[in-house]
């Protein structure tokens, strides 16, 4: 399954993560889910389609997912599902 | 295709024919033989047993492995294409062994021994490609010091693009070559590693804390941010 930039960036605004431009080679999207990092994944800038291949292990999801993800199957709230069942995202701890 | 029978000029040998052309020899009476379509010529006699330790060979002995069962030469892509292409004629000739052509049973015994190494040999291919690995030890001249080896492996994605990732970290990227992939994959530990720095402790989630935990374990900031010569 290939991933390109686009699909990166496809992502990055369906999940609403913040780019940060990075020093060198690559922007980073950060992905936060009340107020805490939870993931980020680095998008190349290149002028050319460059494979983003390593996307699905940045996200903690599997490539078909990942596909799921940039295309709208998979909605926001069903990925942080996904992290939550994965302990990538920690429930409020209740008083 | 035609599956005929035939005496070799020495005393052993049952060839598979395609058309006019010799495909493949019996290894149960002879040493194992495949013919060269692109040379119209056999190129190998000798059959040569599977390493016992596939797993450790070199590419380059698994290609001299690969080009005395083929009969390839030049790049190993290349012999792995002929024996790829060689594959679907062989399978032909076994699906009208079945169907009862007579001396059929010495073709089938030669036809599952080649699948056989088909199959390991994939297997080792898959082995090498998956166990690169390179070895990140400078970020010169970036103001960083490599506290110890960061041990990068190496993947072809995609068919013609490669995949560097520093996986206790969760930290991949890709290039049109080896070099290049490698250089992106520092170029994103530094910005990574930057990045996460700047956050406080309590905004990072589970995996950002391991990540940047691990980062801390491997390389540091030079503390007058300039790189030493």
């Amino acid at each position: 399954m290939v991933f390109t930039q686009d699909d990166a960036r496809k992502i990055a605004k369906k999940l609403g993560a913040k780019i940060e431009q990075g020093k060198r080679r690559h922007d980073l999207a950060v992905f936060r889910y009340q107020d805490k990092r939870i993931a980020q994944f680095g998008i190349r800038r290149a002028s050319k389609e460059v494979g983003h291949g390593h996307l699905p292990d940045e996200l903690f999801i599997s490539p078909h997912q990942c596909r799921d993800l940039g295309n709208c199957p998979l909605s926001l709230e069903g990925y942080v599902a996904i992290l939550r069942s994965k302990h990538k995202i920690l429930d409020p701890q209740t008083p | 295709m035609a599956v005929s029978e035939k005496r070799a000029r020495r005393p052993y040998g049952l060839f598979v024919k395609c058309g006019h052309r010799v495909i493949a020899s019996d290894p149960v009476h002879a040493p194992l033989r495949l013919f060269a379509p692109e040379s119209g010529r056999w190129k190998t006699k000798v059959g040569v047993p599977a390493p016992a330790t596939a797993n450790v060979v070199p590419s380059d002995q698994v290609q001299s492995v690969l080009e005395t069962w083929v009969g390839g030469e030049g790049t190993l892509e290349k012999t792995v294409r002929q024996l790829e292409s060689s594959l679907p004629r062989v399978s032909e000739a076994y699906a009208k062994c079945v169907w009862g052509h007579t001396g059929a049973l010495p073709y089938l015994e030669f036809l599952l021994e080649f699948e056989k190494r088909f199959q390991r040999i994939e297997r080792e291919l898959i082995t090498l490609r998956s166990s690169c690995v390179a070895v990140i030890s400078t970020f010169a001249p970036e103001p960083y010091d490599v506290l110890r080896p960061i041990y990068a492996t190496l993947r072809q994605s995609d068919g013609e693009e490669y995949c560097a990732s520093f996986t206790d970290a969760n930290l991949h990227s890709s290039g049109d070559n080896e070099e290049e992939a490698i250089d992106n994959l520092k170029s994103l530990i530094l910005d990574v590693y930057d990045s996460l720095t700047c956050e406080k402790p309590e905004d990072l989630g589970p995996e950002p804390v391991k990540q940047l935990a691990v980062l801390q374990s491997f390389l540091a900031k030079r503390a007058n941010g300039v790189h030493p010569g």
